[in-house]
């Protein structure tokens, strides 16, 4: 197998409790799952399924109670690699204070580019997405198109392997959402990343090669289909 | 709809609401506190200046007035407890011989007692040596005649008649200036000196001096009825004054012209009825302040909420909420958050009450106790209502649900900035303050004999326009600071390292918040910079009062005529805890037709038995004044009175008439006019002179001192007094200065600020902290997202702490640095205003360093605590960020 081939993150059985007694609440219960390098998935399933609850634990945001997380984004000890995984929230998750340049830059930034450097990234993002008008806008003078648009822009700019998008159009009218989809999509194409989309909506999970789906915790995809 | 909000809010915003409440609880405790203080210190004055008083009323009886039938009136009248009747005769001399030497004195005054007289009027009379009942001698005369107890003493009448008596024992007559003085003289004029020689016989033997003198001069005689009066007063020295005064009013109506009232309780009242003044001048002035303080503490921390309130009011909306629905909604919160904070706020000063004054009324009055706490209570209703009610209905009214979206919004310049109203405030501030530093500038004026105060309440207006001018400016320096990035990251580059610039970006664009925070901290240190500076100062004035009023720590007083030489002195110097001792040598001139006390000072060595402020003398520090007499023998310091008086200009000529010890006669004798002395240790109030005591001792042939001024390092101060009084025996009074700070408490100084200090400081404290601690705190809740996203996007713990930590430290370093200023000019401002609060006023202000660091210390930990408790509790990311 070439390094190529290692896939991005492979979960065993991993398992996500909430709770203590008799008020433990599984959110996710067993999944096993791996995330081929330019892979475009989509995660479908109800609310309260356990689908962000998964994209927290496969971006290191969370700590799975049992079972394993290994891959490129990983490290030999389990901790995610910095910025090899890039998040999308449901709400664009943008701080209030920054403004859009600002915003992008900082993940940058926190992972230890100077200033200049980080706010030449993050003004390269803005330019891939279009978004250099907005540049000086602050997050509250954005629509939500925008603003999810600049998050993804955030992600971008720190060239991450593997995205992960929580819901990123759930607070979007249908043909926005679409268009925002359609950015995510072909920005992952120029870096050669890998998408991992959790959705409600059929027809953004078309648009995805294949379709995981989750319910009351319990991951249904292609791996557990041929565990079956 | 509106309990169901109200549950949520109780439950999921409980620490705004605590920290809102907690504001509104300081607010009230410091008026309640404050207010019921100043009632209790009102009471009190009118309490100590009663207590004051030996006799309330002495009735002089009209000349033929029938003495039983006044007495029965005076009896008779409303609040009259004891009423006794007190001859005066004059003598044209004393005469004693005193082992084989005849000793005589001038003119002198006899009074005859009733028996029971020093017992119903304690203050008058304080026994010395021998037997307190018989004929009594007061201890100058003693002293003048070299008698005690036992000796004979022949009392001179007119018409060269004379009565010989045994003298029983030696007194000293405390309030000699009432007991003698000139019943029915005209408010304003000129007190009149009490006689050198007194002697005081019982009824019976005045009886045979009547005697003498009723048919040869029956103009000489005198009758007073002394009265004790009921000292139930009204709680107020005002309105005790005009109680008592309408009582010495009717009392002379039902006299009928026979008599008329030497009103010595009115008196007294009188002259607490300033100080009364000043101490409701005090509490607007040192008070009020903290309690607007507090009030505006609270509306920032409810404007700490407001991003999180304008969502939940737009959610409101949006489900179809009136705007009735929302304004009783915030009713309900301000009262919710107005009650609590009140009953919190009240039990607090009961608490504090009784901590420091060991009641929880502060010792007030009934209706004191109630009134202030209700009003302080009120208070605090309204604080809430303009903190919570007043934005969510103005948010009502401004916004619509999709500016609710909005948390920052382009910061820009407020009205009042783009006026300069801040610049105009400290302008017009700084005029208020000059007019103040002129000369003739009184705060509170009480017209001897009038029953109306006169306030200037212009005088509010300079330290009101400097609190709102510092806020204002404070204001906007940090705005303008903040407006440059580069700079405020540079600054914060230790604590926040790569994130610099990111986080001078954050605070840029919040600097309408970080400014607010800036000013409450900076007035909150302001307020105790200021309190704990005046209060300060005022207790080191008092002490230079104590000082100037006894002479030194302990002072031995010998009557002008006799003296304490060199064997005194050393005897006084061998006494254990005397560090030194220095003679003063008291005599008295004439200045053309004017009677002064003139002191004979080493002043080479002077200080190194007193202290000499420079606000003393006028022209000069004390050090150049006390220089200027010891380059020059015949130089002499002179009351600014006499400069005007007698047009003098320095090196002037002065020629003054002294006595002569060896011709007992008074000779001219030239002096240079070398300064203006205002005080001086042990001198009087009104005009003297200072000068070389070498000097005088050589025109007067006469060396020795009447008076000794003793160091003791302050210690030991009761212990020395007692020594040395029986060192001195009766030849000299011997005073601590513990008595006489407790004396210049019934004087223009007497408003109590020790408790005062205590409540205010206190308060200052938690001030200072709150306004730190609480607003970082509330301020980081609201930003926890931020801090979320932060974290999600990689930031390390190190990195979040030092964010936090960067504007907690900008905030404290800002807040600090305005105070000081800020508080430095409240300082100055109030030291003027208050002025007349000050005896002498001072030369300079006494900085509190150690309660300022504390403070200071406090404050900038509660931040720090702030911010890493905020850290410390951060919930996960990934839940605030699933938070709507």
């Amino acid at each position: 197998m070439t390094a190529a081939d290692v896939p991005l993150i492979q979960c065993m059985g991993i398992c996500h409790t909430f709770g203590s007694g008799a008020r433990t609440v599984a959110a996710v219960r067993d999944a096993t799952l791996q995330i081929a390098p330019g892979a475009r998935i989509a995660l479908m399933g109800p609310s309260g399924s356990g689908k962000s609850t998964l994209l927290h634990l496969l971006a290191g945001l969370e700590k799975p109670t049992s079972g394993t997380i290994t891959g490129r984004a990983y490290s030999s000890d389990a901790v995610p690699q910095p910025h090899v995984t890039g998040m999308v929230f449901q709400s664009s998750g943008l701080i209030a204070a920054l403004d859009v340049l600002e915003n992008v830059a900082l993940p940058l930034i926190l992972a230890g580019a100077s200033d200049g450097r980080a706010r030449s990234l993050a003004h390269e993002a803005l330019e891939l997405l279009n978004l250099e008008a907005l540049e000086r806008k602050l997050p509250e003078e954005l629509s939500g198109g925008q603003a999810q648009r600049v998050a993804i822009a955030r992600v971008l700019a720190c060239r991450p392997r593997l995205i992960l998008a929580d819901e990123p159009t759930g607070q979007l009218d249908h043909v926005t959402a679409l268009s925002v989809l359609d950015v995510l999509l072909r920005s992952a194409d120029s870096l050669n990343a890998a998408v991992l989309v959790s959705t409600h909506d059929p027809l953004i999970a078309e648009l995805l090669d294949e379709v995981w789906s989750m319910h009351d915790g319990v991951l249904k995809n292609s791996m557990e289909r041929s565990l079956t | 709809m509106i309990w169901i909000w109200l549950g949520g809010l109780l439950r999921r915003r409980s620490g705004r609401l605590l920290a809102t409440a907690g504001g509104v609880a300081v607010a009230v405790a410091l008026v309640a506190s404050l207010g019921s203080f100043l009632a209790a210190a009102q009471a009190s004055m009118t309490a100590r200046a009663a207590a004051g008083v030996a006799v309330d009323w002495q009735v002089e009886l009209s000349k033929g007035a029938d003495t039983n039938s006044a007495l029965a009136t005076i009896k008779a009248a409303p609040g009259v407890k004891k009423a006794l009747p007190v001859g005066y005769a004059p003598t044209t001399g004393l005469q004693a011989v005193t082992a084989g030497s005849t000793q005589r004195t001038g003119p002198g005054v006899i009074l005859g007692l009733p028996s029971g007289y020093a017992q119903t009027f304690p203050g008058q009379i304080r026994s010395l040596t021998g037997s307190p009942n018989g004929v009594l001698v007061a201890q100058q005369t003693a002293s003048n005649l070299h008698i005690g107890p036992g000796d004979s003493l022949t009392i001179q009448l007119a018409g060269s008649q004379s009565v010989r008596v045994t003298v029983d024992g030696v007194v000293d007559l405390p309030q000699a200036n009432s007991l003698f003085q000139t019943v029915g003289a005209p408010p304003q004029s000129q007190p009149t000196a009490p006689p050198d020689n007194v002697v005081l016989l019982p009824a019976a033997r005045f009886d045979h001096i009547r005697s003498a003198l009723s048919a040869p001069h029956p103009d000489l005689l005198s009758t007073q009825i002394h009265v004790m009066r009921s000292h139930q007063l009204p709680p107020a020295p005002a309105d005790s004054f005009v109680a008592v005064t309408a009582a010495a009013h009717n009392l002379e109506a039902s006299l009928a012209g026979a008599g008329t009232v030497g009103d010595n309780l009115a008196a007294a009242l009188d002259a607490a009825r300033s100080d009364a003044g000043y101490s409701n001048v005090l509490f607007l002035f040192l008070g009020l302040p903290g309690a607007v303080l507090a009030g505006i503490l609270t509306i920032s921390l409810a404007r700490a909420g407001t991003v999180r309130r304008r969502r939940e009011q737009a959610i409101l909306r949006t489900r179809g909420a009136t705007a009735s629905q929302v304004v009783r909604v915030a009713v309900l919160e301000a009262g919710l958050v107005g009650v609590a904070g009140g009953l919190i706020g009240l039990g607090g000063a009961a608490i504090l009450g009784a901590l420091i004054f060991g009641t929880a009324g502060f010792g007030a009055s009934t209706l004191s106790a109630i009134a202030w706490p209700l009003g302080a209570f009120a208070g605090g209703l309204a604080i809430a209502g303009i903190a919570v009610v007043g934005p969510a209905v103005g948010d009502f009214r401004a916004s619509t649900v999709a500016s609710a979206r909005r948390q920052l919004g382009r910061v820009r310049n407020p009205w009042w900035s783009r006026f300069g109203l801040d610049l105009i405030a400290l302008m017009v501030a700084f005029v208020v303050f000059l007019v103040m530093t002129q000369k003739g500038y009184t705060l509170v004026l009480a017209p001897e004999g009038v029953a109306s105060i006169w306030v200037n309440y212009w005088a509010f207006l300079g330290p009101a326009l400097l609190w709102i001018g510092a806020g204002l400016l404070t204001w906007r320096l940090t705005n303008f600071v903040l407006r440059r990035r580069a700079i405020v990251a540079t600054l914060i580059r230790p604590l926040a390292g790569s994130l610099g610039p990111t986080a001078a970006a954050s605070m840029s664009r919040q600097r309408s918040l970080m400014s607010q925070s800036v000013v409450v901290l900076a007035l909150a240190l302001a307020f105790a910079a200021s309190t704990a500076t005046f209060n300060a100062t005022y207790q080191q004035q008092a002490e230079v009062d104590a000082r100037l009023t006894n002479g030194a720590d302990v002072t031995a007083t010998a009557p002008p005529s006799a003296a304490l030489g060199a064997h005194e002195r050393s005897a006084v110097s061998a006494v254990p805890g005397v560090i030194a001792v220095e003679p003063l040598a008291h005599r008295f001139a004439y200045v053309g037709a004017d009677l002064q006390d003139i002191y004979g000072i080493h002043p080479q060595t002077i200080t190194h038995a007193t202290s000499l402020q420079d606000a003393y003398f006028q022209g000069g520090t004390a050090a150049q004044m006390m220089d200027r007499l010891a380059a020059s023998p015949d130089a002499v310091l002179v009351s600014a009175e006499t400069v005007k008086d007698f047009q003098l200009k320095l090196g002037d000529h002065l020629t003054l008439r002294v006595q002569d010890t060896t011709t007992k006669q008074f000779k001219p004798v030239q002096f240079h006019y070398a300064g203006i002395v205002s005080e001086f240790p042990t001198a009087p109030k009104d005009s003297f002179f200072v000068a070389n005591a070498d000097y005088l001792a050589q025109q007067t042939h006469n060396s020795t001192a009447n008076i000794l001024l003793i160091n003791t390092g302050g210690q030991n101060v009761a212990s020395v007094t007692a020594a040395v009084s029986a060192k001195l025996g009766s030849s000299a009074a011997v005073t601590g200065i513990d008595s006489a700070r407790s004396s210049v408490g019934s004087s223009l100084t007497s408003v109590d600020l020790a408790g005062l200090t205590r409540v205010e400081l206190s308060f200052a404290l938690l001030l200072a902290c709150s306004a730190g601690g609480l607003l970082i705190s509330l301020g980081l809740v609201e930003r926890r997202r931020t801090f979320a996203i932060a974290t999600v996007l990689g930031a390390t713990r190190r990195q979040l702490r030092g964010m936090i930590l960067s504007e907690g430290a900008t905030i404290t370093v800002a807040g600090a640095a305005a105070g000081a200023v800020s508080g430095w000019a409240l300082t100055q401002m109030l030291i003027a205003v208050l002025t007349g609060v000050f005896d002498p006023p001072p030369a300079h202000a006494a900085v509190p360093g150690g309660y300022l660091a504390l403070v200071l210390a406090l404050a900038a930990g509660s931040i720090l605590a702030a911010d890493l408790l905020a850290f410390r509790a951060r919930r996960p990311a990934v839940e605030i960020l699933r938070e709507p």
